[in-house]
């Protein structure tokens, strides 16, 4: 899928967040969105995500969709009484999956993402390097084309934060659009293409 | 791995809600507590209630508060109500004329006694098959059962017992002799004991009074317990208290509720992550409501099951009345889930 970002602006008030910005995005890779604190890294994936309007300017999609993205936060967000297959599974689950393909998608999604020894521990004993894999194994679960990642490695130690990237590509090499917003300059070479705002 | 636009299917969505709410260590483990807890107590609460408004019902029955008197008033005495009218009256499971008359009669046990008789027409006939005597204390044998009775020439023996009727309301005799009085018979008074259900019905009173016919007289149709304070079960119900219980017990569940969605954002956020619509969420919500209410139920019917077992009377009223707290929590719980929903959203900060 091509994304086409057109002349994209969005305005708080007075305050101009992001300003006349264009770019594209193809299906299959990673793309990063750099910049310091404040420069709109977050309002761009929301307007991609379709959750804020601009106030000027588009977002093309070339192909039909139905407007669902996975998203993968910065805090992790789980069910921590449930097991991390089960939080896993939630992304078959979603696309209409019954729960015995949804649990062995998600096996086969944490095997790559290397939380297969954890797949059977409630998630609330998980650490933080592994909810954010958790995240990317349910990522992996869902159909969606987009996933975006808004600074999935913030709170990270460095190795954690290599590991998590490399999951991303993982996304990425299914075919599908990765967006991360970072300013973790190694995730962001990581990155087919980085966008600098 | 899935592609395309599918859906969560109801299926796996009602799976989702039941791990959420009855899953272990699960955030809705209190509010199911508590849903039983209450509910519980509620049904035990409303066990114990209706057992005492059963009793009071049945002894208001026992002295007659369903039994309507019928007397016939004119300004010279005279005239009456046609007996054959009274039989049949509308609205009520028994009805016929009731003549008193004042005799001196023989209770061969105890020697001649003045005493009142009163015969009855139609009224008793089918629960009345022989003659009872409800003989004044004085001359009561300890262990009599049975008295002999001389009026006139004849000797009768008659039960001696409870009356066996709703009340003795409007019957002034001391026995009771079933007859059949000749058609057109003039009577003073008629007894009806109208059906509990239509007790508090104002039409009641103006039904039986139309369907009398008196003859040179006007029919005075009143409930013979005038003075005393029946039971009135609907109207009694929504003066107490109690009727409030259900209201609170939902409002506290779903205020419960409602902090569970706050501390549960992190999981409702799990959801959203994965492109989860609200329509879903909220049906997923709305599942796990239902659930909590289901307890809820639980709870308060268990009592009401329970309560004939250790000789609690319980009636559907109450039954009725008790859904009104799933009923709260449910309403409740569904606002705090949209709230909740359409508060969820990715977070942007500028």
């Amino acid at each position: 899928m091509l994304i086409t970002v057109e002349s994209l602006s969005v305005r708080y008030g007075n305050r101009v967040v992001l300003d006349d910005i264009s770019f594209s995005m193809q299906s299959g890779t990673v793309v990063a969105i750099v910049g310091p604190s404040g420069s709109g890294k977050s309002t761009l994936l929301a307007v991609v995500a379709g959750e804020l309007e601009p106030t000027a300017g588009h977002v093309r999609f070339a192909e039909a969709w139905d407007g669902r993205v996975s998203w993968i936060p910065q805090q992790s967000r789980h069910i921590g009484h449930r097991s991390t297959v089960s939080n896993a599974a939630l992304g078959a689950l979603s696309q209409g999956s019954d729960r015995a393909d949804a649990k062995a998608a998600a096996r086969r999604a944490l095997e790559q993402v290397h939380l297969s020894e954890v797949a059977d521990l409630a998630a609330r004993h998980l650490s933080g390097g592994e909810l954010q894999r958790l995240a990317v194994a349910r990522a992996l679960c869902t159909g969606h084309p987009i996933v975006l990642a808004d600074e999935p490695t913030a709170n990270l130690d460095k190795a954690s934060a290599q590991s998590v990237a490399c999951a991303m590509i993982t996304i990425a090499k299914h075919g599908r659009l990765v967006v991360i917003a970072t300013h973790d300059l190694a995730v962001a070479d990581l990155a087919d293409q980085v966008i600098t705002l | 791995m899935t592609t395309g636009d599918s859906r969560w299917s109801l299926r796996a969505l009602a799976d989702e809600a039941f791990c959420n709410v009855l899953g272990p260590g699960s955030h809705n483990t209190a509010v199911v507590l508590c849903a039983l807890l209450f509910g519980a107590s509620l049904g035990t609460m409303f066990t114990i209630d209706q057992d005492r408004l059963a009793s009071r019902r049945e002894a208001s029955i026992q002295v007659g508060y369903n039994v309507v008197i019928i007397d016939a008033v004119s300004n010279d005495g005279n005239g009456g109500i046609v007996a054959d009218s009274c039989r049949h009256l509308p609205r009520t499971t028994a009805s016929g004329a009731v003549v008193t008359v004042n005799a001196n009669v023989h209770v061969l046990q105890t020697g001649p006694v003045p005493m009142q008789l009163t015969f009855v027409d139609g009224l008793f006939r089918s629960s009345l098959t022989a003659p009872i005597a409800a003989l004044p204390t004085n001359i009561v044998l300890p262990g009599l059962q049975r008295v002999t009775i001389q009026i006139d020439d004849s000797v009768r023996a008659y039960s001696l017992a409870k009356w066996p009727l709703p009340a003795p309301v409007g019957l002034d005799g001391n026995v009771l002799i079933p007859t059949v009085l000749p058609p057109g018979s003039l009577v003073k008074r008629c007894l009806a004991v109208v059906e509990l259900k239509y007790v508090e019905s104002a039409e009641t009173l103006n039904l039986i009074a139309g369907s009398v016919r008196a003859f040179d007289s006007q029919p005075d149709v009143r409930f013979g317990t005038d003075g005393t304070s029946p039971v009135r079960v609907a109207s009694d119900f929504l003066q107490r208290p109690q009727r409030l219980a259900p209201l609170f017990v939902g409002l506290f569940l779903g205020l419960l509720l409602a902090l569970t969605h706050r501390t549960r954002v992190r999981e409702l956020d799990a959801y959203r992550a994965v492109g989860t619509s609200n329509t879903e969420l909220l049906v997923l919500l709305a599942l796990e409501n239902l659930l909590i209410a289901g307890f809820l139920v639980l709870g308060s019917v268990t009592p009401l099951l329970l309560g004939p077992i250790v000789g609690l009377e319980s009636v559907s009223f109450s039954g009725l009345h008790l859904a009104g707290a799933p009923l709260v929590t449910l309403t409740a719980g569904a606002l705090s889930g949209v709230r909740r929903v359409l508060a969820l959203s990715f977070r942007v900060n500028p």
